[in-house]
């Protein structure tokens, strides 16, 4: 029993093994033209008198889409579309000012708090949510609400004995409006559009801290069983609120 | 026993042998131009990709497949035959991320030096600020925020350091000097993003300045929300709801305790 799954064994890692080459040649294949355009191209280079006259920017963009029956010499370079360019200076540089949120309204659970920018703990990477019940933190390292990715607004589900501004958010029903108010007076409002528990563990940060992507707000907040020694809560209550339609 | 043997040398033939992701056969480069009173045109193996390069401005990424590739820049509007002013090769690997950067040598002539951009993740909440010597000047001292980069930086060299704070001070001095060469520069980073700072100019015709670039796309999520500590939402009885356990149970007892005497009294 045990030898003859041996031989089963043994027969498909050759199969295997056989199909790898095969793949594997055919990879050497692929890459040869690559290979011989390169040095195409430097010979071009070398010969540069024979380029064709006019407009390169746009015998670039032919060569993209058709080999032109004059442009033979030309067909066998790389052909690089057109490039763009962007100030250098300083002041041109710097990065552009995002309105951050200062107050958060959801009337569904009693949410009226104001809101305040934070950045990542230095020692744990975690986001730094302040340590108080009542305040809401904004990750102002991602995008602010309304614009692409995902805004992350999070706060304290309990802090030291006391309820926290998210200690409802567990009961929002879907459908209930969210409203942020902008540094400037704008405001942005949106509706439930999913309430989830995570496990801590599993909580996808690069999905919850997006900077690109639908636009998208997310109301965090701890909760599930709670370990008393560690007091720790096992899970994230994460909501998501998408832009009125 | 046997068939697991087979399979894990199957797993790590298939892991030695595998070819690399095709993706990881290209990489890209930025032309940045630091080379003051010259509009140019830039041409990359032979192909014209970019008219009327003013100074101070760098460029998209050019995505090129891996290997030698030239590059030419020639004053704006010169023929595609003419001599070029610069021509230099880039030698791009696989999955690389290059600046090659136009600028003054140290004789003040036009010289193309390229540099490496390390695009390593970034923890949460910090940026990199990189600092190139391409001017025409002899080796500096960098500092940022009064402490020291790198001291005695020749040019074509760099110097790196993450940085938490979005706002900081970068001053450049003559190695050796207490003087700064120019006037120190106010730089704002952005979380997640590499900011590169090029020292560009003559020191001899008192023209140093700085131009900068960034690199974004390195950012790093935070690792976590910790927003509880109390237990007041807690969804399950927990090993320490023992204790109220204990509590009830004993209630219970003491209840039917002085029931059994009420009803012995009775009798």
């Amino acid at each position: 029993m045990t030898n003859a799954t041996g031989t089963r064994g043994t027969a498909c890692a050759f199969m295997v093994i056989g199909l790898l080459l095969a793949g594997c040649g055919r990879q050497v294949v692929e890459a040869q033209p690559a290979a011989t355009a390169s040095p195409a191209a430097g010979a071009r280079q070398a010969g540069s008198g024979q380029a064709a006259s006019g407009d390169t920017a746009s015998s670039a963009q032919n060569e993209a889409s058709q080999p032109k029956p004059d442009a033979k010499a030309a067909g066998s370079r790389i052909p690089i579309p057109p490039i763009g360019s962007t100030s250098a200076r300083l002041s041109d540089v710097n990065p552009e000012a995002v309105l951050a949120p200062t107050r958060l309204r959801v009337p569904a659970i009693g949410i009226d708090a104001a809101v305040v920018p934070v950045g990542a703990d230095a020692t744990t990477g975690e986001m730094a949510v302040p340590p108080d019940a009542a305040t809401v933190a904004w990750y102002r390292h991602g995008p602010t609400a309304g614009e692409r990715g995902s805004a992350a607004l999070a706060a304290h589900v309990d802090y030291n004995g006391r309820q926290g501004a998210f200690f409802r958010l567990r009961e929002l029903p879907l459908g209930a409006p969210v409203t942020v108010t902008l540094e400037d007076g704008s405001a942005w409002s949106g509706v439930v559009q999913d309430v989830r528990s995570y496990d801590k563990r599993d909580l996808p940060v690069g999905e919850m801290f997006a900077r690109t992507g639908q636009p998208v707000l997310r109301l965090i907040t701890c909760g599930g069983p709670f370990d008393r020694a560690a007091r720790h809560y096992r899970d994230n209550i994460v909501v998501s609120v998408a832009a009125d339609a | 026993m046997r068939w697991f043997i087979v399979v894990a040398i199957t797993t790590l033939l298939l892991t030695l042998a595998l070819p690399a992701p095709a993706k990881e056969r290209t990489g890209d480069v930025i032309v940045v131009h630091g080379l003051r009173g010259l509009v140019a045109d830039v041409y990359v193996d032979g192909q014209r990709v970019l008219e009327g390069f003013s100074p101070e401005r760098t460029t998209d990424a050019i995505q090129l497949p891996a290997g030698e590739h030239g590059v030419e820049v020639r004053e704006a509007g010169q023929p595609e035959d003419a001599d070029p002013l610069l021509a230099g090769a880039i030698d791009i690997g696989a999955g690389d991320h290059l600046s090659a950067v136009v600028h003054a040598s140290r004789g003040g002539e036009p010289q193309l030096t390229v540099f490496s951009n390390s695009l390593s993740q970034l923890p949460a909440g910090r940026s990199r600020l990189v600092v190139r010597h391409t001017a025409d000047a002899g080796p500096i001292d960098v500092s940022v925020d009064d402490e020291m980069l790198a001291s005695d930086l020749s040019p074509g060299r760099q110097a790196a350091r993450r940085l938490r704070q979005p706002s900081h001070e970068v001053m450049v001095a003559a190695a050796g000097q207490p003087q700064p060469l120019v006037p120190p520069a106010d730089v704002r980073l952005d979380e997640g993003t590499q900011t590169t700072l090029y020292l560009i100019g003559s020191q001899g015709r008192d023209s140093l300045g700085w131009i900068a670039q960034t690199v974004e796309g390195i950012a790093s999520p935070p690792g976590g929300v910790p927003s509880g500590n109390s237990g007041l939402a807690a969804t399950q009885p927990l090993p320490s709801g023992a204790v109220p356990a204990a509590v009830a149970g004993a209630i219970v007892m003491v209840a039917m305790l002085v029931r059994r005497r009420l009803t012995a009294a009775a009798r």
